[in-house]
């Protein structure tokens, strides 16, 4: 599952996007005009693929771009214009904040997951060392109460003895009834 | 140049203002002056307090103007009936909220540095002035009136709002706000400048972040969304921007120009004159409401003609 779901493809778009928000072309924002003409609903957007379809760019003219460049000692130009790409980002920093935060989720999730079947190997490992027999036991389907095995040991003796113990054999059909409580 | 000034009637609206709230052709001359005797009679405080939170409408001088006949009295007396109408006394102070709002945005105009900034909050001017007149015409529609003066104002705002005059400034503010509101467009801030273009279907980053990572995703996160103020007002550096928006949109800002240009006095001066005079009623209305929930008696006096 790991092997599909975090792919080098995925890993790659990943790579991208971590790229693409050091923003090495600037900060796109999308914006509309509000009450008395300001700006408002700034929108933190991707530039748009240079491989989009040819016939897609054939048909569509570029847009004109205007451009000003501020001047170094225009202190409070650039702070309004810091001001202008916070608005723009809070968006998206939101949901990277909350990319990242499932990602860390993931993973934790995964790593107690393992820890479960590392705990049955290291287990695996100390009966292997007491020699007492190990097997995958196999389910009979639901409603068939039957039940059999052959050198069935307790575990626990083992564990706590620290040696092999004797183990039952319980014969074909038999049918399993486990106690309540 | 864009504030709104009153006028008597809007172009190709021949209505005829028979409606008078005070009912006194002589009241209308208000007294700039206080009488003598107020002070005497503590009635200074009384009219401070009657007329403290309205403030703009300098209501007092027409508490410091006399009336002289009975006829006037009740005249006046009978909007103040009316005005007992808890769901009239509503729609109307709802009129007075938007037309004091409108006034704010035509004051807030003259402090205004950039043209497209002034124009604009004109037009919004004028959507809250059209939005409030039809409100309120049709509010009063269902309404029942014993007073000749409510009774005569409802009779010529319905007329008002029917005009070819008012119809015009409503569709044209509509339509020229319409046509801003599609505008979008975008800012490309780079370290020291920017540019602005034309908005091309880019898609929405923070859309292809979730999506990206929707496969990790087990349960609600949690928001981390900043509020940033945003600020009042505007910068040079957003004039900048607007200034290269009207360039990428100029059919927008035409329509804005025209509209500035055609109706550029659009107050209709009898409505403003309601918008003053009926305050001098809420005010008392409300005085007498506070009078009353303090348990005191109150009624209307008859006057007697000798």
């Amino acid at each position: 599952m790991l092997k599909q779901e975090l792919d080098d493809t995925y890993l790659a778009l990943v790579e991208r996007h971590i790229q693409q928000l050091r923003f090495p072309q600037g900060v796109l924002l999308s914006a509309q005009l509000g009450k008395g003409n300001e700006g408002m609903k700034y929108l933190l957007c991707s530039q748009n693929s240079r491989n989009r379809k040819w016939f897609h760019r054939f048909f569509t003219s570029r847009s004109q771009i205007y451009s000003y460049t501020l001047n170094p000692r225009n202190d409070s130009g650039a702070i309004v214009l810091g001001e202008l790409r916070d608005q723009g980002l809070a968006s998206a920093a939101n949901s990277t904040a909350q990319a990242a935060e499932h990602v860390e989720s993931f993973f934790n999730v995964l790593r107690r997951e393992l820890a479960f079947y590392i705990a049955c190997l290291n287990l695996y490992d100390h009966v292997k060392a007491l020699r007492c027999p190990t097997a995958f036991p196999q389910p009979a389907p639901a409603g068939m109460h039957t039940f059999s095995c052959t050198g069935l040991c307790d575990i626990t003796l083992a564990l706590t003895m620290k040696t092999t113990v004797v183990g039952n054999d319980i014969l074909d059909g038999k049918a399993l009834k486990l106690p309540d409580k | 140049m864009w504030l709104p000034h009153n006028k008597t009637s809007p172009k190709g609206l021949e209505l005829e203002s028979n409606y008078e709230l005070y009912g006194n052709s002589d009241a209308v001359i208000e007294r700039a002056q206080e009488p003598i005797c107020f002070p005497d009679l503590n009635l200074d405080l009384v009219i401070k307090s009657i007329t403290a939170s309205k403030q703009e409408y300098n209501l007092q001088l027409l508490y410091w103007t006399p009336l002289h006949t009975a006829e006037t009295v009740c005249y006046r007396q009978q909007v103040f009936q009316d005005l007992e109408n808890n769901l009239l006394m509503a729609h109307i102070k709802q009129f007075a909220q938007s037309m004091s709002v409108m006034r704010r945005y035509s004051a807030m105009i003259e402090k205004l540095d950039y043209e497209y900034h002034k124009k604009d909050w004109f037009l919004e001017t004028a959507i809250m002035y059209c939005t409030a007149l039809s409100t309120l015409a049709s509010c009063l529609e269902g309404i029942p009136l014993k007073s000749a003066a409510l009774a005569t104002f409802r009779i010529y705002l319905a007329d008002y709002c029917k005009s070819s005059a008012f119809q015009s400034l409503t569709a044209d503010s509509q339509k020229t706000k319409q046509a801003l509101a599609e505008i979008k467009y975008c800012v490309i801030i780079e370290s020291g400048k920017f540019k602005v273009k034309r908005y091309e279907d880019e898609a929405d980053y923070s859309i292809e972040v979730e999506n990206t990572f929707s496969k990790f995703k087990q349960s609600d996160a949690q928001n981390y969304l900043t509020h940033i103020p945003v600020m009042t007002g505007t910068s040079h550096i957003e004039a900048k921007i607007l200034e290269f928006v009207v360039k990428l949109f100029p059919e927008p800002f035409a329509l804005l120009d025209g509209f500035c240009t055609e109706h550029n006095q659009f107050l209709d001066k009898t409505i403003c004159a309601f918008d003053r005079e009926i305050q001098f009623y809420i005010a008392d209305q409300d005085f007498i409401a506070h009078l009353k929930q303090q348990g005191l008696p109150f009624c209307y006096p008859n006057i007697g003609i000798s």
